[in-house]
Order: structure tokens, then C-alpha cells, then sequence
């Protein structure tokens, strides 16, 4: 252990090796000469009893400079008479259009029949809401999706059944289980509606034409960019009156 | 208020807005409790709030108030 120490030590060079010369910030132009420093910076100018001079210069300068930068900064900021103030407005307006979250889902014992069903259903929707005036660009399909239908999904093979049936028995049941008994085809999409006097005869006739889901139907405004700018004027306004 | 004072107003250090909007809706199960022959239907309005708040920056100020 003492020789492995011993070696360490003689690998670390003597602090004496290692010359720094500074650039000097402050006027040190008389005493300028090499300085001893040490390996370790900063940790070596305290612990070093040769430490020249200068560097007590050199770090009380940079902390003086320091200190009155941030002094100054301060007080420049508190020099400056501010005041805060808020105003608060609410606008309510008339809704002129809506939009209608709407999808046709459709069940049936294949696949293919179900995909059939659903297109046959989505045209009828297109070619009504086409028939109404809607514009295509009002219309867009949000989701597709399709699922099998499992003849009772909370059931599952049990330890009970497994004990008491026969093997045969219970790969009948367990087949029948995971067999789906059809399909489900949904296709979701949103409606704009920017003509409220249509609203009424747009919605009913979708029901009419095979939707068979409505998610959510909102009323908006087709200028809410500008009432939202007129809410922000009236509340600069009241601040400036505060 | 900085009339008030004796301050006027100058430049604009820092402004910053906190909006809201809320749109009248129909939930989902508010439509499924309705037909489609019973389509009537009331949007209301929609609201749209905006708090605005402004640091301005002091001009001349006066030690008494202005009256």
C-alpha cells in the first residue's frame, strides 16, 4: 500500500514545473514577469505561500469591476418609473355556422359485406350533403376503422370449463370464443355547416341517408379572427383607462 | 390612474393577453336523447373573453395630483 503511494506521488510533476504567464487586465506592466502557479488554478493561488502579489491585484480589480456592473445595472432598473395596468373585455356574438362530428357505422357477418354497406351508406351521405349545397371542402373523414364482432367478448375460457368438458369439447368452445360472429366498418367524419338555415334540414336528412352516430355538434363563428381582434382592442382600451 | 398622478403615459415596456372563447355545443348524449324528427335546436352565443395586461413607461410626472 505505502509503495503503490509512494509511486502515485512520484507521478504527480512538482507545481514548480508548471509556469502561467498572465495577461494582465490592471496595470501590472511593472511587474511583469512569470508566475508561478500551480496545476490546479485558483485552489493553487490560495494554498501557495510564494503567491506573487499580482494576483491579489488581478482578482480584486475583477471583483470590484464586478460588483459595480451589477450595482449599476440595479439601480438603472429601479430608475425607471413604471406602471402595470389590465383591462378585461367579453364580446358575445352570434354563432353562423356548425359543425357536425358525425360517422356511419355498419355491422354485418363478413367483412366484405360490411365494407359494402358503409360505402353504400357514405355515398348516399356525400351525394345528399352535395344535394344540399354543402361544398366538399366542408367535408372531411376524421376516422376509419374496423373491428371484429366477438359473439360475447367477456367470455373467455375458464379453468371450470377446461376441468369438466372433454378435451374435444373445450377446443369446440375455445374455437367458437375467438371466432368472430361479423365485422364492424365505421367511418367518421365532420360536417361544416356555414349556412344555419340549413342546419335543420342537414341534420335530419343525415339520419335519413344512414348515419347512425352524431358525436358532437358545436356552433362557431366564421369571423372569430376578427371578434377575437375586437376583444383585444376593447381591453387595451380599459387598460389604458385603469 | 396615471393621470391621476400627474403621470403621463409613454412607451409600452411589456404587454401580454390572456384569451378564452367558449362555443355553445351539444354533447353526444344530448344527441343520441334526441330524434331526428326532433331536430330544434337553440346555438346561444358564443363568447369570447381577453384580458390584456400593459407596463407602460412614465412620462412627466408631478408631485401633486392633477385635479
Amino acid at each position: 500500500m505505502r509503495r503503490k503511494l509512494n509511486a502515485c506521488v512520484k507521478a504527480v510533476p512538482p507545481a514548480e514545473k508548471i509556469v502561467v504567464r498572465w495577461e494582465r487586465a490592471c496595470d501590472f506592466s511593472r511587474h511583469r514577469r512569470p508566475v508561478r502557479m500551480g496545476p490546479v488554478g485558483a485552489a493553487t493561488i490560495f494554498g501557495d505561500k510564494n503567491m506573487n502579489r499580482n494576483s491579489f491585484h488581478f482578482l480584486f480589480c475583477v471583483i470590484v469591476a464586478m460588483s459595480r456592473l451589477l450595482n449599476s445595472s440595479a439601480l438603472a432598473q429601479e430608475e425607471i418609473p413604471k406602471i402595470s395596468v389590465s383591462g378585461t373585455s367579453q364580446i358575445r356574438v352570434i354563432p353562423d355556422e356548425a359543425v357536425i362530428s358525425a360517422a356511419v357505422e355498419s355491422r354485418s357477418k363478413t367483412l366484405a359485406e360490411a365494407i359494402a354497406e358503409n360505402n353504400a351508406k357514405i355515398e348516399n351521405v356525400l351525394r345528399f350533403l352535395k344535394e344540399s349545397g354543402v361544398e366538399e371542402k366542408y367535408i372531411s373523414t376524421s376516422h376509419m376503422g374496423v373491428s371484429p364482432i366477438m359473439r360475447n367478448a367477456n367470455r373467455y375460457p375458464t379453468k371450470q370449463m377446461q376441468s369438466t368438458n372433454s378435451h374435444q369439447d373445450n377446443e369446440d368452445e375455445i374455437e367458437s370464443l375467438i371466432q368472430p360472429v361479423g365485422y364492424s366498418v365505421r367511418r367518421q367524419f365532420s360536417i361544416r355547416i356555414v349556412d344555419l338555415k340549413q342546419f335543420e334540414t342537414i341534420y335530419r336528412g343525415l339520419f335519413e341517408q344512414g348515419i347512425n352516430n352524431v358525436n358532437d355538434v358545436s356552433f362557431n363563428s366564421g369571423e372569430l379572427r376578427k371578434h377575437k381582434d375586437e376583444a383585444r382592442l376593447q381591453a387595451v382600451r380599459a387598460a389604458r383607462k385603469s | 390612474m396615471a393621470a391621476e398622478l400627474g403621470a403621463t403615459l409613454a412607451s409600452v415596456v411589456s404587454i401580454s393577453e390572456d384569451a378564452g372563447y367558449s362555443s355553445p355545443r351539444i354533447a353526444a348524449n344530448m344527441v343520441f336523447e334526441s330524434s331526428a324528427d326532433d331536430v330544434s335546436y337553440s346555438p346561444g352565443q358564443i363568447s369570447i373573453s381577453s384580458t390584456v395586461s400593459v407596463v407602460f413607461r412614465l412620462g412627466d410626472t408631478e408631485m401633486t395630483p392633477k385635479k
